[in-house]
């Protein structure tokens, strides 16, 4: 009993179902509050989050856990495997995950995923690339923006 | 059901967006307001402002520009410029901070005439309290 209370079950927008540790799971606010209202059972549905999403959301929380938990690994190891998490991770990937942290209310993931969007965009031209952003200025408009902070437009 | 990347920029609600360019230095995050019309008054909203490392080559009267145009109604931190004689530390979130070294006192008057109803508290760092607020 004590122990099926422990755990909990996520069920994906594609109806995955992950079963975690409740401590894992209770690093999303969203579904803190979900818990502490009772409006939900065991089973918990995240209407705004894909299965392949879910998993990488769930190793994170697994990792962060088990450091706050037992204090094994130090703060610099943590460093590190949020740096290889989102490392390698495609620029989709990157994306979705920053929608999930910010709909489940994860502050720490939210941080190192945004970090690893703005690691990846030191530049204009890196925005421009990265991000899909095409210009819509006409010449003049961009001219005119320019003008109104100069100096951060000097190199 | 994930997105392709090109519509990133119609997903990303403005918070995401200010949190991304809260990592990066203000110049860089003003200059995001040529990217597209998108971005026009993205960096505007940011609720955190970083002057640090533009501090060399950039002027008060110029920082007095920037935040003339800034309009965040909740700043988190506005930068923090610490060169061992000018250091300016201005935090807001419940309270407002303002660490000022005199060079900037004439700059921070205006920002606090202009942002008067959002500043509750004006509270010195202790080691610079006798230096600044006898002036």
């Amino acid at each position: 009993m004590s122990k099926s209370e422990k755990k909990i079950v996520l069920k994906s927008l594609d109806n995955e179902a992950f079963e975690v540790e409740k401590a894992v799971a209770l690093q999303s606010q969203t579904i803190w509050v979900m818990c502490e209202d009772k409006c939900v059972g065991n089973e918990i549905p995240l209407e705004n989050v894909t299965g392949q999403i879910l998993a990488k959301v769930i190793d994170y929380c697994k990792k962060h856990a088990v450091v706050d938990g037992d204090g094994d690994e130090s703060s610099e190891e943590l460093k590190n495997w949020d740096t290889e998490f989102t490392k390698n991770m495609d620029q989709s990937t990157l994306f979705n995950m920053i929608l999930a942290a910010n709909y489940l209310n994860i502050k720490s993931l939210l941080n190192l995923t945004c970090q690893a969007v703005a690691d990846k965009t030191k530049t204009i031209d890196e925005f421009h690339t990265f991000l899909n952003i095409e210009n819509n200025f006409t010449p003049e408009e961009e001219a005119q923006i320019c003008q109104e902070n100069l100096w951060a437009f000097d190199d | 059901m994930g997105f392709s990347s090109i519509e990133f920029i119609n997903y990303m609600p403005d918070e995401i967006l200010h949190h991304v360019l809260s990592f990066h230095p203000i110049d860089l995050a003003i200059r995001t307001s040529v990217l597209s019309r998108r971005w026009r008054h993205v960096w505007c909203k940011t609720p955190c402002i970083d002057f640090a490392n533009v501090f060399l080559r950039v002027t008060a009267r110029k920082i007095n520009q920037t935040l003339s145009s800034y309009r965040a109604h909740k700043i988190m931190s506005l930068n923090e410029i610490d060169l061992n004689v000018i250091t300016l530390f201005i935090r807001v979130q419940t309270y407002i901070y303002i660490y000022i070294h005199p060079y900037f006192l004439f700059l921070i008057k205006s920002y606090h005439g202009r942002y008067r109803n959002r500043i509750s508290s004006l509270i010195p760092p202790s080691s610079w309290c006798d230096e600044i607020w006898d002036t």
